[in-house]
Formats: C-alpha cells, sequence, structure tokens
C-alpha cells in the first residue's frame, strides 16, 4: 500500500469512529429537553350533583 | 498487479459496509431495549411511597388501594383519601407524609408518573384478567420487594400474546383458564 | 469538430466560422477572463460547505433523540377525594327526563366519571318504553355546546346573579305598580311544578300575564275534542291493535303526537313474523311524510282539499253503514274523486276497507289541519270504531292550555308593555311576523334561555340557565304517568335552573340557589302524586324511588267520550293556483337545534338532503315552472316574501310546496349560522296557505344529499334496487299463500375455499323492514355511541359524511306515485368480506366470533377496502374532522367530555365502520366474568337495536338455535343483500311485505 492509501485509511478510520462515538453520546443523553407529554387536564371541572339518585341499567 | 476497481469494492467495502450496518443495529438493537420494551422503567415520584413498606412488610392487599382492578377496566391509582385513611395519623410528622397531606388539604391530585402503561389503541381491561385468577405479580413483578416501582417485565404485543397463546407456562396456578383472546378486536377495537 | 464525409459543419458565429484565433483561445478556457479575479478563497467563511452540513445532520440527529424523554409515558392522576358514586372505568345510569319536545319521554342517562355520555329512552316507562327519537339521542351534544350562554349578562357585560336579579326585580315592580302589563312568553308548558311557580309569579305581580305557545302543537286536537266530547283530555290511538289506519295530512310515526310510542304501536301491528297478519295504512297527504313512506296506499292530495274529502268520507260511510248524520255539509265521493283525479280503485278499497273492518279501523287527522276538519274526523270515527281504539288509560293532558295566535297578536300591538321576560323560547324567530319590532320600546326585557337566539338578541338582561341535564323538573303530559328529570351532571357553568329564578324573584332572594327548585320540586310532588297515592313509605323514601325509577305512575280517570251533536262549518277555500304547508322539522324541530352539528347532518328522512331545507315541489309542477333541483324560487303570499331553492320530491301532490322551518336562524352558533332559509317569514296564521306568486330568481342553490341519485329518472338505474334484489318485496297475499316466494329467485352460490367453521359465538344481526319506518334514531345513536364526527356541508357534497349506519331509501313506481322502501345499510360483517382480502396492511380481518375487525393503528389509509365493500358502508377520516370541521368548533375542552372513553377517536387517515358495538360485546364479556358465568349473548344490545323505536333491529348469536336472530336468519322472508356476490354477510333483512290488494301484482 502506498503512503498514500494508508493516510487515506487512516482518515476514513478516524471519521467512522468519530461518527459512531457521536452516536453513543447522543443515545447516553438523558431525554425530556424540549416537549413534556401533552398534560390532557382540561380546565372544565365536572362534578356529580349530590342529590341526584342513579339506578342499574 | 494493479488491482481492478470492482476487485477493491468486493473486497473490501462490499464487506466493511456490511460490519458497519451490522454493528449499528446490534448496537441499536440492545441501547434501545429499555425503550422499546419499557423494561426498567424507574421514575422518581412525587411523593416517595414505598410499596415494599406498605404492601411488603404490612402486607396490605393490592386492592385495598388499587380498587378498580376486580370491577373496572382500569386498576386506578389511590386517591388521595384512601391514604389519609391511615395517613391523619400514622406517621403524620415525616416530611413526605406533610406533603400528601399539604396534597390532601389543598384538593390538587398528586401527579404520579406512570410507570405501566398500554398505549392507548389498546384497551386493556383489568378486571378481566383479574378474575380468571391471574396474580398481580404475574405482570408486574414482585412489587412488594420495589422501593419506587419499577417495571419488571416487556410491554409490548409479543409479551401480551405470548401469555394469551400459553398461559398455563408462563403462569402458574391457572386452572380452568382456556387461551385467551388473540383476535384482534379484543384489544384492538 | 471534425466533419466528417458527409456531415455537416455547425458554427455559432462568425468568428468560428473564420476560425478566429482568439476565439479558439477564448475556448480553452472555461470562464471568461476576469471573471474569477475577485474570488480570494481566504475570505470565505470559516465553515466549509462539508462541515456545515456535518453540523447541520448532527443538530438534527441531537433535537431528535433530545425530543423527549423516549420512557416516559406522562403521568397517572387519580382524584383527591373521589366521589363516592363514581369509580372510573364503569358507567353510571340516571333516570332523567328529555325537554327536547312537549313529549317528555323519560330517559335513561348514562354517564361515566361524572359526565354524561349517551341518553336512551328509560325501559321503565310505560309510554316509551326504553326508546328514545333521533333528537332525544343527539340532545346531548347541547349540553357541551362551546357556545351555551355561561355568564348572566347586562347588555353584554357579565354580571353577578345578585346584582343583576337585584335590577329585575326593581324593574318588575316599577312595572307592575304602574299598571303595565309584565308578560312572560314561555314554551309549552309540560311541568306542574314550573306551572305552580308561574302562578305564584303571576300573583306576586298583579299585572304579570302568561303566554305559553309552541309552534307546532296539538292544539286544534284538543280543541276539537273539546268541541265534540266536552273535555280537554285526549286519548292516545292504539295503532297496535287498528287494522286499517287512515292518515290525513298525518305524521303519527315521524313527528306528530308521541311518535315514539307511535312507531311502536304502529310497528307491532306490522310484525308479520310474529304474527303474520298486518295492518293497512292509507295516507292521504299533499307532501311526503314519513307516514307516506310506510303507507301500504298513498293518495295525494293537497291539504286545503282535505275537509272535502273528510266530508265525502262521511258521506260514503255513513250511507253504506246506514247511520244518517245530521249537521254535516254533504259532498258526494264520485265528484270529489273526479274533481281531484284521486285513484278511483284505492278510494275504493280504502271506503271498503272501513266499512268491513269498522271496528278496527281508525282515522287520524294531522296536527296542522283545522279544528273543523278534526271535529269531522271525530264525527268519522264514531260511525266507524267508536272509542274501542282510543286508549283513554294513557290519554294527553294539558297542564296549561296554549296561547292563541290572536292573543300573541295582541301581545304585540300593546305599546303600553311593562317588561317582557323570555323563558326558554324564541317568539321573534317563530313568529317574525308577529313580533319583528313589536319590543322595541319596552324598557325592561329580560331573556332566560340556555343559549343566543333570535329573541334573546334584543333583550339587556340575558339569565343563562341550565341544560336539561342538569335540571331537576317534573313533567306530566299523559294522565297515567309523571316523568321526572333529575341533574346528572353539576351545572358546568354559572348557569341557573328556570324555575329558581323565578323563585328567587318570588321570595325576593338576591341570589338564585338551585337548591330553592329542589326543596319546592319535592314539597310539589308530595302535594300532587304524594299525598294522592298515599304509599306506606315515608316521603324522604319515596322521593328517593322515583327519583331511581324516573316515574311515577297514577291511576287515570277514566274517561270516555260521547259525541255531542254540533254543526261543522266549511272553511273558506283557497283560491291561490298553489299551495304551501309549514311543517317542523325532523330533526331540527322548529329551530332549537340548529346548532346541533349532529342533527343537521342526519339525512332528512325522506328527500336525504343535510343542513338545508328547502321548498319541495312534486316533479310535474317543477317541469311546468321550468325548474330543477337547487333553483332558487320566490314564494310571494300576502305580502310576505321567501327565496327559497326547490327540491323535486317524488310524490308530491301537483300545485303544491311543502317547506320545513326550524332553519335561517339570525341569531345561533356558528354551526347553524347561514344554515337554511327561514321559512317562518311566510308563516301568517295557518300553516296551509295560498301562495299568490311563484318566480323563478334563476339563482341556484346547491342542496347537500346523501342520495342525489334519483333513481326514478334515469332508465339504467331504474329499479335498480328490485333488479338486483337489494330490496325485495312483496305483498302480504303472496306471502300467505305462498310463504317461500322469496326463495324463488335465490341464486345457487358456491364458494372455491374451504369454509370456516365458527365454534362458539357468532355475532348477527337481522333487520325487519317491515317494522323499520327509517327515522333514523339508528343512525344518531350509533353517532353518539361511536364518537362519529360532524364532517359540514360541503364534505357531505363530496361523498364524506361518515354515519357508520345510513338509511338507504329507494323509489319504485313512478315519479308521481312512487313507493318507497328503506333499508338500514351498516357494515354487514361479511365472513367473506371483500375488504379483508385487499388490506395491504392486514389492518381488516375476521374475528373468531364473526366480527369484521378494525385495528386503527395499524391503518395506513389506502382506502382500498372501501373500493372494495360492495355496501359502500366504509367512512374514510379524508380529514382529522375535529379540526377540519368549522375552524375546529368541536375540538375543545367542553365537547370532548361527550366522547365516549370506550370507543377510539379516529384521527385522519384511517378507515372506519360499523363494528357492532365491540365496546358493548366486551362490556358484557368483562361482566360475565366478573360473576362467573357464561356471555348471555341476549344481553348484549348494540347502540341502534337499543334506539330503534319499532324494534326493527335484533342482534345475537346466530350459532345459538334459540336466539331470536338465529330465527331471524332462518325465516323465509329472510335474506343477505347482494347474496350472489357471496360475501356471506352476517346481516338478515327481513323482506317487506306491503299490505296491498292482490289485484295489483
Amino acid at each position: 500500500m502506498s503512503q498514500q492509501e494508508v493516510e487515506s485509511r487512516k482518515i476514513f478510520i478516524t471519521r467512522i469512529s468519530k461518527g459512531f462515538a457521536g452516536l453513543a453520546v447522543l443515545m447516553a443523553l438523558p431525554g425530556n429537553f424540549i416537549a413534556k407529554t401533552k398534560n390532557r387536564f382540561s380546565g372544565i371541572k365536572v362534578n356529580v350533583h349530590p342529590n341526584a339518585v342513579k339506578r342499574n341499567k | 498487479m494493479k488491482k481492478s476497481v470492482l476487485d477493491y469494492t468486493l473486497k473490501i467495502r462490499l464487506p466493511l459496509a456490511l460490519f458497519v450496518v451490522a454493528l449499528t443495529f446490534i448496537i441499536t438493537f440492545y441501547a434501545s431495549r429499555t425503550e422499546r420494551d419499557g423494561i426498567g422503567y424507574e421514575p422518581e415520584q412525587p411523593i416517595n411511597f414505598s410499596h415494599k413498606l406498605h404492601a411488603g412488610q404490612m402486607d396490605i392487599d393490592c386492592q385495598y388501594c388499587h380498587t378498580g382492578v376486580e370491577k373496572s377496566r382500569h386498576a386506578l391509582v389511590p386517591s388521595v383519601n384512601i391514604c389519609m385513611n391511615c395517613h391523619t395519623l400514622a406517621a403524620k410528622d415525616k416530611p413526605e407524609i406533610i406533603k400528601l397531606t399539604e396534597y390532601y388539604e389543598t384538593g390538587r391530585p398528586i401527579p404520579w408518573k406512570r410507570v405501566h402503561k398500554v398505549p392507548e389503541y389498546a384497551y386493556f381491561n383489568h378486571s378481566v384478567h383479574v378474575n380468571k385468577g391471574i396474580d398481580c405479580a404475574d405482570c408486574h413483578g414482585d412489587v412488594r420487594q420495589m422501593d419506587v416501582v419499577k417495571q419488571a417485565h416487556g410491554w409490548t404485543m409479543t409479551a401480551c400474546l405470548d401469555c394469551h397463546r400459553n398461559p398455563h407456562e408462563n403462569i402458574s396456578g391457572l386452572e380452568k383458564v382456556k387461551n385467551g383472546p388473540t383476535n384482534c378486536a379484543a384489544c384492538h377495537r | 469538430m471534425s466533419t466528417d464525409k458527409g456531415n455537416k459543419n455547425y458554427w455559432k458565429s462568425i468568428n468560428e466560422y473564420n476560425d478566429d484565433n482568439s476565439l479558439k483561445e477564448a475556448k480553452h478556457h472555461e470562464f471568461m477572463n476576469g471573471v474569477t479575479d475577485e474570488f480570494e478563497p481566504d475570505q470565505l467563511s470559516g465553515i466549509s460547505r462539508r462541515k456545515f452540513l456535518a453540523v447541520l445532520g448532527a443538530s438534527t440527529a441531537f433535537a431528535a433523540t433530545a425530543c423527549s424523554d423516549y420512557a416516559d409515558k406522562g403521568e397517572i392522576v387519580p382524584y383527591t377525594k373521589r366521589p363516592e358514586e363514581i369509580l372510573p372505568g364503569i358507567a353510571n345510569y340516571y333516570a332523567s327526563t328529555c325537554t327536547g319536545c312537549s313529549n317528555s319521554c323519560s330517559t335513561l342517562v348514562k354517564t361515566r366519571e361524572g359526565r354524561p355520555i349517551k341518553v336512551d329512552g328509560n325501559p321503565d316507562s310505560p309510554i316509551n318504553k326504553g326508546k328514545l327519537c333521533t333528537k332525544g339521542q343527539s340532545s346531548i351534544l347541547s349540553l357541551y355546546d362551546p357556545e351555551r350562554l355561561q355568564e348572566p349578562l347586562l347588555k353584554g357585560r357579565k354580571i353577578s346573579w345578585a346584582k343583576i336579579n337585584g335590577e329585575i326585580v326593581t324593574a318588575l315592580k316599577t312595572a307592575s305598580d304602574s299598571g303595565k302589563e309584565i308578560a312572560v312568553i314561555t314554551d309549552e308548558m309540560t311541568s306542574p311544578s314550573y306551572n305552580k311557580i308561574l302562578n305564584e309569579l303571576s300573583q306576586k305581580y298583579s299585572t304579570l300575564k302568561i303566554y305559553s305557545y309552541k309552534q307546532f302543537n296539538q292544539k286544534t286536537r284538543f280543541d276539537a275534542w273539546e268541541a265534540s266530547f266536552g273535555t280537554r283530555v285526549v286519548p292516545s290511538v292504539k295503532f297496535n291493535e287498528s287494522k286499517i289506519i287512515l292518515a290525513l295530512e298525518s305524521d303519527f310515526i315521524g313527528k306528530e303526537g308521541n311518535f315514539v310510542e307511535n312507531a311502536r304501536l304502529f310497528a307491532q301491528g306490522k310484525d308479520v313474523v310474529a304474527n303474520k297478519k298486518m295492518s293497512r295504512l292509507y295516507s292521504v297527504e299533499g307532501g311526503m311524510s314519513l307516514t307516506g313512506m310506510n303507507s301500504d296506499y298513498r293518495l295525494r292530495l293537497r291539504p286545503d282539499n282535505q275537509f272535502d274529502f273528510v266530508l265525502a268520507l262521511i258521506d260514503e260511510v255513513s250511507a253504506r253503514l246506514n247511520k244518517p248524520t245530521n249537521g254535516i255539509p254533504k259532498v258526494t265521493m264520485n265528484s270529489f274523486v273526479a274533481k281531484n283525479n284521486l285513484n278511483e280503485k284505492t278510494v275504493k278499497y280504502l271506503v271498503d276497507d272501513l266499512v268491513e273492518n269498522i271496528d278496527t279501523s281508525i282515522v287520524h287527522a294531522g296536527d296542522t289541519l283545522s279544528v273543523e276538519l278534526h271535529k269531522a274526523v271525530n264525527v268519522l270515527n264514531s260511525l266507524l270504531s267508536g272509542n274501542k281504539l282510543y286508549d283513554f288509560n294513557n290519554s294527553f293532558v294539558e297542564i296549561r292550555k296554549l296561547t292563541s295566535l290572536n292573543d300573541l297578536k295582541t301581545l304585540a300591538a300593546n305599546s303600553e308593555l311593562g317588561a317582557l321576560i323570555i323563558v326558554d323560547s324564541d317568539p321573534i324567530y317563530h313568529y317574525p311576523n308577529i313580533f319583528e319590532d313589536a319590543f322595541k320600546n319596552v324598557q325592561t326585557k329580560i331573556a332566560i334561555v340556555n343559549s343566543k337566539n333570535d329573541s334573546s338578541a334584543v333583550c339587556d338582561y340575558i339569565l343563562p340557565i341550565n341544560n336539561a341535564l342538569e335540571s331537576w323538573g317534573d313533567h306530566q303530559v299523559r294522565s297515567s304517568v309523571v316523568s321526572l328529570q333529575q341533574p346528572v351532571i353539576a351545572p358546568i357553568f354559572n348557569t341557573r335552573q328556570k324555575e329558581a329564578i323565578l323563585l328567587s324573584w318570588i321570595n325576593d332572594t338576591a341570589e338564585v340557589f338551585d337548591s330553592s327548585y329542589h326543596a319546592y320540586l319535592q314539597s310539589s310532588v308530595k302535594e300532587l302524586f304524594y299525598d294522592l297515592q298515599k304509599p306506606s313509605a315515608d316521603f324522604s323514601k319515596y322521593w328517593l324511588s322515583v327519583l331511581h325509577d324516573g316515574i311515577i305512575e297514577l291511576e287515570s280517570e277514566k274517561l270516555s267520550g260521547r259525541l255531542s251533536q254540533f254543526s261543522l262549518e266549511k272553511p273558506a277555500k283557497t283560491t291561490s293556483e298553489y299551495t304551501v304547508h309549514i311543517q317542523e322539522s325532523y330533526f331540527v324541530s322548529d329551530g332549537r337545534f340548529a346548532n346541533n352539528g349532529w342533527l343537521q347532518e342526519v339525512p332528512h328522512p325522506v328527500s336525504k338532503v343535510t343542513w338545508d331545507n328547502y321548498a319541495a315541489v312534486s316533479p310535474g309542477t317543477a317541469k311546468s315552472l321550468e325548474v330543477e333541483n337547487g333553483d332558487v324560487i320566490k314564494l310571494t303570499s300576502g305580502g310576505r316574501v321567501l327565496e327559497i331553492p326547490v327540491m323535486l320530491q317524488p310524490g308530491l301532490a301537483d300545485n303544491h310546496f311543502t317547506i320545513e322551518t326550524g332553519y335561517g336562524r339570525k341569531v345561533v352558533g356558528d354551526v347553524g349560522l347561514e344554515v337554511g332559509f327561514n321559512a317562518n317569514i311566510l308563516f301568517d296564521s295557518t300553516f296551509i296557505f295560498g301562495i299568490d306568486q311563484v318566480s323563478k330568481t334563476g339563482k341556484n342553490y346547491k342542496l347537500a344529499s346523501t342520495q342525489e341519485h334519483h333513481a326514478l329518472d334515469d332508465d339504467f338505474v331504474k329499479d335498480f334496487h328490485k333488479s338486483r334484489h337489494i330490496i325485495q318485496e312483496g305483498t302480504l297475499e303472496e306471502y300467505l299463500t305462498n310463504p317461500e316466494f322469496l326463495k324463488e329467485h335465490k341464486h345457487d352460490v358456491f364458494s372455491i375455499t374451504d369454509d370456516i367453521e365458527y365454534k362458539g359465538n357468532k355475532w348477527a344481526m337481522a333487520i325487519d323492514l317491515n317494522k323499520c319506518i327509517g327515522c333514523a334514531a339508528c343512525t344518531t345513536s350509533c353517532n353518539v355511541e361511536n364518537n362519529v364526527p360532524v364532517v359540514g356541508k360541503d364534505q357531505v357534497e363530496n361523498g364524506r359524511e361518515m354515519h357508520w349506519m345510513r338509511i338507504d331509501r329507494y323509489y319504485s313506481g313512478t315519479p308521481e306515485e312512487p313507493i318507497p322502501s328503506n333499508q338500514p345499510m351498516l357494515c354487514q360483517h361479511c365472513d367473506n368480506a371483500p375488504c379483508e382480502n385487499v388490506c395491504p396492511v392486514n389492518a381488516t380481518n375476521h374475528s373468531p366470533d364473526g366480527l369484521n375487525q378494525m385495528a386503527y393503528n395499524r391503518c395506513v389509509g389506502t382506502r382500498y377496502c372501501a373500493n372494495n365493500c360492495s355496501f359502500k358502508v366504509r367512512r374514510f377520516n379524508f380529514f382529522d374532522f375535529r379540526d377540519h370541521f368549522e375552524n375546529e368548533y368541536y375540538n375543545n375542552d367542553l365537547t370532548q367530555l361527550v366522547n365516549n372513553p370506550e370507543v377510539t377517536v379516529r384521527s385522519r387517515g384511517v378507515m372506519e365502520k360499523c363494528t357492532f358495538c365491540i365496546q358493548r360485546i366486551m362490556d358484557a364479556r368483562s361482566e360475565a366474568i366478573k360473576e362467573g358465568r357464561e356471555l348471555h349473548t341476549d344481553e348484549v344490545k348494540t347502540a341502534c337495536q337499543v334506539a330503534c323505536p319499532s324494534e326493527a333491529i335484533v342482534f345475537g348469536d346466530s350459532n345459538d338455535p334459540n336466539s331470536k336472530v338465529a330465527k331471524m336468519r332462518d325465516h323465509n322472508l329472510g335474506y343477505h343483500v347482494l347474496e350472489e356476490l357471496n360475501v356471506r354477510p352476517n346481516v338478515t333483512y327481513i323482506a317487506k311485505l306491503r299490505n296491498t290488494h292482490s289485484e295489483e301484482n
């Protein structure tokens, strides 16, 4: 192998390993930065009427 | 002799590319395991409730607090007034209990972090499973030994179907139970 | 550049041709000299292109993975103090009353986690027996209407109850002290307790006058009964025991009287599967009504000629029976038939039938006809069955006599009105010609209403009232039953009970408390019913028990009628060439449901038009007027003008228009705004009147109909439904002589694949077309149960209405004398489903218990299944209709509470269809497992089955030979639609038999 080929292979391997390292860093990061799970609690208050009498079907 | 381009491609590039793809896949598969089936998820809760103390040491039945599990589709996280059944007096000066009492007095509901969740397009029915004799620990793991609730088993459709297809092997103590339904409409209405 | 022998030499300029040297030099450089002189690589930005792309990719990846905690499953939030009645996941049921119309049917309301999600009839009620009409089913959406009034308003500004009440009481006192009239305009009175409160109010303020009106009412029937029999208690009709029914402009199945009860009784008379005999319904009308669609014989007669028709009938019948009548003007039948071009044979059959079945014939006249005509019908009935078909145990009673139109006109003319109080009504919309500008100078105008309407728009004080589901009440419209109303949910907004508001004025309290009416109601019920019945329990137990049941059954006085002698006046005949008949809308009623998207979108039972009203006209008249569907015409009558589009309706009488009101409200929520045309402008004093002038305006208005195909005009599709055996019909005589007549054209179908065995439950449905009247209660019940979205008029025009169940209406015969057929169409859950084979992602397949399943999360929206469905019952969500309809009108915190939590709310891009109420099946299965027993398949009732007033739908296990469904499946009259395709549908239809004479066929 010529010197040029060795050099280019070195660069190639360095870049691949940098890529993997970056991927590993990303996956290890804890989340929860941007979007929180949507809170579906609405502001409407719903109450049962205390004097109503329920029954079976 | 000078190697041709095709030679180079087949001998070096192709196996290298395949190796990279395989390695990425394997790493991602195992690294994302938790995300995919949720095993090991152990979030921090707003109040440090210990199942090990209440359900394990004090041996309080699961159904004392999780009241809906035999009657309704949902197992129900207990409402604060169930806690206050005991904690108006018991350990009432501990810091966690003070937090609890504050929630009760102000009427704010406690935002527990959900650990076990079947996706919303599937309609899971607790009462059917409980009434057929399946124990809580069969799916939720040994909660009595957990200080913080952790998801012990996988929660994917495969996990459910494995049991539906073969209940006797997966769960001990079931006698007269036949295979659970495996048709779509049983869960995916 | 070399030129070969024979090749041409190409050159672009003279220089090139001359092989110019400088040109040759220039061609060697890629760029012209000097172009790149100013380019300095060092002066470029530090980031190279490569680096920039790398950063871009990395940041996207970073953002994507960091977007959420992938394991986060949200929060689970329980109650702080769980109300004792609520167990999340289990539904609670309450008995209450529907106030959609004056029938006040008793209801059973299903609530989940404290909010009502479904309203059905109360099975304990002897009147509606567990059934509720289309309007009642959909009325639940009014509770969750985002444009409901939420706070008291004074001149548009929010104000507290105490303050507004203080001002009102002062104003009322001023008006009363100065001797000026205080007018209270309210709806038809159905509540004895509310009536008591109004009486007490009129005692407190001596100048208070009460005007109780309803646009479409039974007043003429009551007045005629009083004139004929001396009482104002009108019996109901035993349609189930009648063999011959003659309906004169009477839509007793569709919208008159208690049509839910009438439908049930009528269907009992048509139950050929159980009884092997049927009643015969003759319908004589000018427009095409639901009753007309279900009649065996139909005569088209303009309503202004009805009176003469009744006189002619009296003449014929009294002659045939030899029972002469005095004081009745004489009209001979032969001359009448000739003058009005009626079918002689049908009239002959009619008279013969009435005379031969004297004890089981009933003549029923419609509410919109005159008092004189009703009196004549009373005479006719006395000649026939007398009192035998009248049910006096269950008569209609009046809590308060309705105000006449003349009294309303006097009110409008009163310029010395001190105060106007409009309670739960809309007089300015209903009677624009009477009340337009009538109240301009009234100082104090108060509106006590649920949501804004044309009348509240002129009022300064607007007091919002509770929805029916948040209210207490008692209702008595029949002599044997009192229906109680209780709140199934505490008032969501700052509204109050209308009776509580009036009580606060009586008692001079500033703050209004609903509990005051709760206490008042209890004492009123005690006084009116408990003290009379004297049960052994004490009152508090009694109160709880009647609230539980929802009804109080009373012993009614056994009244009967003896016809007194009287004379009839012939009314003035209209001389106009055209007449018009103003009618109540089937679904929007008199306008109160205009803001209800579900009701606007349910197709009209006859014309299948949605989101609009129109002037129905016969095809013959349309041809002579040279108008087509959608052409806007101008109708003028006595100076009143209305522009309205025309709809060609087969079966209409010639030179006659029928128009439904309830549309064209100017002040209404966004759903009902600019929907339809206000026909109340044309109304003067009667519902049937002459038109002075009909002219074309040249405009065209698109009417959105779900069944555009007028199968009568196109020769190719004419009678398609008969030739393809989609509708299989026969006559009763044919069936009785040859019970297997239907099997004669059955195809021999075979499969090339092996049949799958279904062991265990196999769900199937049977629909009896003899009983189905086409009322669409099943459609609306399915809508409510399954969270079916409202799509709006533009989407209905594209054929994208989302109803899982629809009523197909076919015509056969001629456009003048059509024979309509109704057929409810829903997913047939075919065993050999054409839709299941073609799904590329296997989102739809067949369950072991015979259902065609649909997994919404797997569907990618290819729409191949809908393409392949032979019945076209699959509906695709082209949009997320909650976002798409009317600017997200129904996509708000309040309306989403109406959704059934057991059914998925579908988003854009998924296919949906009837699921045979799988959620109810699973619920029943879960109950059975809870109780440790087998599932009783008869206890599973689909939403459509529960709602059908005539019990036409039967659902159950077809593998169980004892079930009703299995018996209907094997019945001689049972057939499947498109059987020859071998799709093996699980819905069996029982063929409709018409009770016509055999000479016809």
